[in-house]
């Protein structure tokens, strides 16, 4: 009898830690630079370096009310170190950030950067954060972007 | 012309990255161009000919070196599959097969990378020097403005004056050595160019804008001749630069011209600093002799008027031959000032150290007709002099001498016995 109870608790205890998730840390997911996709008539971009595609539709409709005229965005798309994708486009008011999830992109914030929509956006990686600037202007201060927010620089 | 087409959009790419540097950087399009600009490097290489396209191909390598060095770290991480230094690696090599299958020699590559690097070096020296020139001749303006009522202004626009001067100068001689090294790049006469060749010339010398810097060479020299505070030596050293700048412009006008042939805009270009040329020799000739007129009549010499170098020599000359003959039969004292005045005031301060020479060396005058306007000057000053000094000194040191021997032969005459 208490052979059985021993064996069943070292069972539980095997159990216990077969249920306790592995992870391996730390990871680095960053791109050192963004990457500009132009999406087919479907709405569907690929990356080949990354071998990642997705479809935009939604994103375009959200970000610029249309899913017809696809062909015409180029979208800037960098992933931090966290793994979160940032993507924005000319003309978006926002940067949309993702994170992936079963075969999708689901959206985790949606950061409001200028309501006239962004004028030349691009994107560098600069560590912990992400830096949003306007080529066209050197005026306009850089703004540093995290999963969390807006970290630094202003809103337009 | 594909080549020539090929350099051209690697120059333009070279040149976009160098404006990257002034605007907000993104990091992908400087990756995105050092990526193109490889890739044109790389379609350049396999369509060269020639030494002069390999030559091209080598300096606009070491460019595209000089301007993503900075970003090494960042394409390091950006390129893919190789990094930075293995995609430099892969097109020097590139080259260098591509070279070898032209048979080309190394050593013709080297010497033209190096004049090619010596005429960048020069272009931005020029573009440096005629930025300051056009603050110096905006500052030698608003000086001689204030000098009108401020006396202390003189001093600092001489000073701004001489430092033009320089400047011009210096330019001048940059502009030719500029188009001396360009032309020294090909190894051959412009005739014997083909016109892939000539091409290349002409679009490195649009790329070193050497027309517009000569025409801007040109006018800024005018610009410095209408300043109304130049002294004698000013005017003597312009002509002697005019002069220099002419015969250089001869040297290498025709070739421009040459090489120009097929563009009717560039010939008028060359044809306008022909008559730019022309109008600052007018403008030099003229300013030449009123200084020259100005300056004897500081010296009161007052002479016939003369607008070239023969009618100054006779007339100077006549002048002299006045002075040394005498006809009006004026007293020694009148002329013992009136040489004395000329000779401190005009001859050893001016004429003889500085206009002479130059007028000499600009061909204005001969050799043998500066030695007569020597020889009648010492005349002139023969004729008014008074026994030098120096002759009753040797009298008086021969006295001496003789007095002091006739002693001693008195001394030593024994004395009669008595």
């Amino acid at each position: 009898m208490k052979l059985i109870y021993w064996l069943c608790s070292a069972m539980f205890v095997f159990m216990l830690i077969g249920c306790n998730t592995l992870t391996l840390r730390p990871a680095e997911f960053s791109w050192p630079v963004e990457i500009v996709l132009k999406p087919d008539a479907k709405g569907n971009v690929q990356e080949t370096r990354y071998h990642i595609s997705f479809n935009v539709k939604a994103l375009l409709f959200d970000a610029v009310q249309d899913s017809i005229n696809v062909t015409k965005y180029s979208l800037r798309v960098i992933r931090d170190q966290d793994g979160f994708y940032f993507i924005t486009a000319k003309g978006f008011k926002d940067v949309y950030i993702f994170a992936d999830c079963e075969g999708a992109l689901k959206l985790e914030k949606k950061l409001l950067i200028n309501e006239k929509g962004l004028d030349a956006p691009a994107f560098n990686q600069k560590t912990a954060f992400i830096q949003l600037i306007n080529e066209k202007n050197d005026e306009e201060p850089p703004i540093l972007l995290s999963k969390n927010g807006i970290q630094g620089g202003e809103k337009k | 012309m594909k080549s020539l087409r090929t350099m051209s959009s690697i120059l333009l790419l070279v040149f976009m990255a160098s404006v990257l540097s002034l605007a907000q950087k993104s990091d992908r399009a400087i990756v995105d161009k050092f990526e193109q600009t490889v890739k044109a490097l790389s379609q350049a290489t396999d369509a060269a000919k020639t030494v002069q396209d390999c030559a091209d191909i080598t300096a606009s390598m070491k460019e595209l070196e000089t301007e993503f060095t900075p970003y090494k770290d960042l394409l390091d991480k950006s390129l893919y599959p190789d990094d930075y230094s293995k995609t430099i690696t892969n097109l020097k090599g590139r080259l260098l097969v591509r070279q070898s299958d032209l048979g080309v020699i190394e050593s013709q590559i080297v010497r033209i990378t190096e004049l090619e690097a010596q005429v960048k070096e020069l272009s931005g020296k020029i573009d440096s020097l005629s930025q300051t020139n056009s603050q110096l001749l905006g500052e030698s303006k608003r000086l001689e403005k204030a000098a009108t009522i401020d006396k202390a202004m003189v001093d600092s626009l001489n000073a701004v004056i001489a430092q033009l001067r320089q400047n011009l100068k210096a330019r001048d001689q940059l502009i030719f050595a500029l188009v001396d090294s360009l032309f020294q790049q090909y190894d051959k006469n412009v005739a014997a160019m083909n016109d892939v060749e000539k091409q290349g010339v002409v679009g490195k010398l649009e790329r070193r804008n050497v027309l517009t810097s000569i025409k801007k060479s040109i006018s800024d020299n005018l610009q410095f001749l209408e300043s109304t505070s130049l002294t004698a030596k000013d005017y003597a050293e312009i002509e002697r630069q005019h002069n220099k700048f002419e015969s250089q412009w001869k040297g290498i006008g025709s070739k421009l011209a040459a090489v120009y042939l097929n563009s009717k805009q560039k010939k008028n270009d060359v044809a306008v600093i022909d008559t730019m040329l022309a109008t600052w020799s007018a403008k030099v000739n003229e300013g030449t002799w009123k200084s020259l007129v100005a300056l004897l009549e500081k010296g009161g010499i007052a002479i016939k008027p003369f607008a070239n170098g023969e009618e100054f020599y006779q007339n100077f000359t006549a002048f002299l031959d006045e002075q040394i003959k005498n006809p009006k039969d004026e007293s020694k004292d009148i002329r013992s000032k009136r040489f004395s005045n000329f000779n401190t005031t005009v001859w050893t301060t001016d004429l003889d150290p500085t206009w002479l020479p130059v007028l000499v060396e600009t061909g204005k005058i001969t050799a043998d007709q500066k030695l007569d306007i020597e020889k009648k000057v010492e005349a002139w000053h023969s004729s008014i002099a008074p026994m030098s000094w120096i002759y009753y000194v040797i009298i008086a040191l021969v006295l001496i001498v003789i007095l002091r021997a006739i002693s001693k032969f008195v001394q030593k005459k024994p004395k009669p016995t008595v």
